[in-house]
């Protein structure tokens, strides 16, 4: 073979720059991105839903005639507490404020504008949804007593009653938010832990799967007797419960994900000269993120249920020891406020886990947006 | 747990058995660019290759599947060498021992006299797929060689890192993460990926194998540029008998499974090399004779 001693010869020279074909495509390619048509069809097909002002208008109406049916109409006898002034005082604000973003979406050149548009645009349906209910509901309890109390209040009583309580409530969502958060981040770290080794070890997914699978499925609420015997104060009694239910469906998820990780990956970092710790932290972590976020999206409701669930039986502070409170006295327009606060935060979490969700995968092909 | 990854240890910081015999006595005398005289930094010398009567086999449904039946081969420094054959026939098994992906059951693999014990920087593979890490940009992943070396901080890997996606034409798409690649750009991002690290020996495992026929060609001229361009030592597994006498310096023919060396065709056209050469269609005829076609 004379390939060795030929070699250098016979190597034919490389290229410089890409050829006339591929230059001329990038030419055409300036002149069509250029072209006004081509640019005004895409932005007419693409053009994200912007303000719709007769939506807008109804819904700017609706609640000011919201305002102005608490105000005029005179109110039923049939409660203690109204709660007109800040009945009529949510409306108003309400309504002057979407004729705020409405004037502000008036003006769509600016980049406040635009965003202003946007949403208007996309939420519209939703405030005259919410105006009809609320005046609804103001005719139904406080207008004309249809309904009874107290287990229905008017919606401005909520209001009252949440203001007139505010300090021990505020401490109440405190207590709450302190707990879920110890609780959340104790079993997120365990589970992603002990699901990391579980995945990468045969020996840790053969003495660990077994736990896992007959201590993970456990209620919280068969373990509180032991549970709060067994801790020290009633707090770490109940961190322990709710880190308990997160650990159980992060380590199934994580281990499952880093065990899906495609060997290929391996393979590739390997003959780059990865190390064992690399391929762990770099590529099976990445990897099993998908997995990862579908786990915490399913640990939260389960560790806010887990979370009542303490407060009500043994930690004697918190919004579900406030709600049980609140219902032994039989305050219920407080109850109800209580309640519709804890909506707003579940809500606020699992949506703020999406959003980060949605952001960090956003590298994944085809990504569902939960 | 059957799936669970089990890595092989890097080969670099084992016990290597060094000295190991060299029956063709290529990679004493021929290291034009390596040892002797060390030239140019940047342009890394090919390593030599010693395959010696390694079998493999595999177990499939219960019963023991041997791949690899006493196979030996030798690939000079500098050279490109493709393994042909049937498919199924064990090419890419072979490979990825050459890799040091797995182990033999009996025989030995060296590379540059090295017994090889587990993967190393310096062979780099592209395999069949791209296997990008999908969350990670082009420029993060042609750089991922610097990155686990602990190195990607340091001024001339950046360079080398822009310089390879350079050669390539994929300026434009540095930030682009995969998903948003053609098949065709996604395999030209291994490429140099696996370039990178400055391989001594660069294996290919039927790289141009899921592309279009158009892409296939451009492709295969990149390859041949970068292995002109960077010395390294090239073997490429491939069932497309046209592109491996487009490529090589010699074409090693395997039988069906479990594959033995058929035959060692050696390739000796001038390049740029024509398919409707009447030479080179004799060449294609009779290898497509060996393979019984």
């Amino acid at each position: 073979m004379t390939a060795l001693t030929t070699q250098p010869a016979s190597r034919p020279a490389p290229p410089a720059a890409p050829s006339v074909a591929e230059q001329d495509a990038e030419r055409r390619d300036g002149v069509l991105a250029a072209d006004p048509v081509v640019r005004s069809a895409l932005v007419r097909r693409h053009r994200p839903r912007t303000v719709n002002h007769l939506l807008t208008g109804i819904a700017v109406g609706l609640w000011a005639a919201g305002a102005l049916l608490v105000a005029l109409v005179p109110p039923t006898r049939a409660f203690t507490v109204h709660g007109e002034r800040p009945a009529l005082a949510l409306a108003s604000v309400i309504a002057v404020g979407l004729a705020a973003v409405w004037a502000l979406a008036a003006r769509p050149g600016t980049k406040a504008g635009l965003q202003a548009s946007r949403w208007l645009g996309a939420w519209a349906p939703w405030w005259i949804t919410l105006a009809v209910v609320f005046a609804l509901w103001e005719l139904a309890t406080a207008k004309t007593g249809a309904l009874t109390p107290p287990y229905f209040p008017p919606p401005g009583q909520l209001v009252t009653e949440a203001w007139t309580d505010r300090v021990l409530l505020g401490q109440s969502i405190g207590n709450s938010l302190a707990l879920l958060a110890v609780g959340l981040f104790c079993g997120g770290i365990t589970g992603l832990a002990t699901g990391l080794w579980m995945g990468w070890s045969k020996q840790a997914g053969y003495w660990l799967n077994p736990i896992v699978r007959y201590i993970g499925p456990v209620p919280t609420l068969a373990w509180i007797p032991i549970v709060f015997i067994a801790f020290p104060s009633s707090f770490s009694a109940a961190v322990f419960l709710i880190a308990l239910t997160v650990w159980f469906p992060m380590t199934v998820l994580t281990s499952a994900g880093i065990r899906s990780v495609p060997r290929d990956y391996f393979d590739v970092c390997q003959t780059l000269g990865a190390s064992n710790r690399f391929l762990i932290f770099k590529v099976s972590l990445p990897a099993a993120l998908p997995n990862i976020f579908t786990g915490i999206f399913m640990a939260l409701p389960t560790a806010f249920v887990t979370l009542t669930i303490a407060e009500t039986l043994g930690v004697n502070s918190g919004l579900g020891w406030y709600i049980n409170w609140k219902k032994g006295w039989s305050a219920y327009p407080a109850m109800y406020a209580a309640i519709a606060v804890m909506v707003v935060l579940c809500g606020s979490l699992l949506n703020l886990e999406l959003a980060i969700r949605n952001r960090v995968l956003a590298w994944q092909k085809d990504l569902t947006r939960w | 747990m059957v799936n669970h990854p089990n890595p092989t240890p890097s080969a670099s910081d084992a016990a290597e058995t060094t000295g190991a015999p060299d029956p063709t006595g290529a990679s004493e005398i021929a290291d034009p660019t390596g040892a002797t005289q060390p030239v140019d930094a940047a342009l890394p010398a090919g390593g030599a290759v010693d395959v010696l009567g390694v079998t493999q086999a595999f177990i499939s449904k219960r019963e023991p599947l041997p791949v690899l039946d006493d196979v030996s081969l030798s690939v000079r420094p500098g050279e490109f060498v493709s393994l042909v054959g049937p498919s199924g026939s064990g090419k890419s098994t072979l490979l990825r021992l050459i890799a040091g992906l797995d182990q033999p059951i009996t025989g030995e693999v060296y590379a540059d006299g090295h017994l090889v014990t587990g993967p190393d920087p310096s062979r780099g593979v592209v395999f069949q797929d791209p296997t990008l890490l999908p969350w990670l940009t082009v420029e993060q992943n042609v750089g991922l060689g610097p990155e686990v070396r602990g190195v990607a901080d340091d001024p001339d890997e950046i360079a080398r890192v822009d310089d390879m996606i350079a050669m390539v034409h994929l300026d434009d798409f540095r930030t682009a993460l995969p998903a948003q690649l053609s098949g065709g750009m996604a395999q030209r991002v291994s490429l140099v990926r696996a370039l990178v690290n400055r391989p001594r020996i660069l294996l290919f495992d039927e790289p141009l194998g899921k592309l279009d026929a158009l892409t296939r060609t451009s492709l295969q001229h990149d390859i041949g540029r970068l292995w002109a361009s960077q010395g390294f030592t090239g073997i490429m597994v491939t069932h497309d008998v046209e592109e491996a006498l487009m490529l090589s310096d010699r074409v090693i023919v395997f039988s069906p499974r479990p594959a033995t060396v058929v035959a060692d065709v050696p390739v000796d056209l001038p390049r740029p090399r024509a398919e409707d050469d009447p030479a080179f269609r004799e060449l294609r005829r009779h290898v497509l004779g060996l393979l019984g076609q």
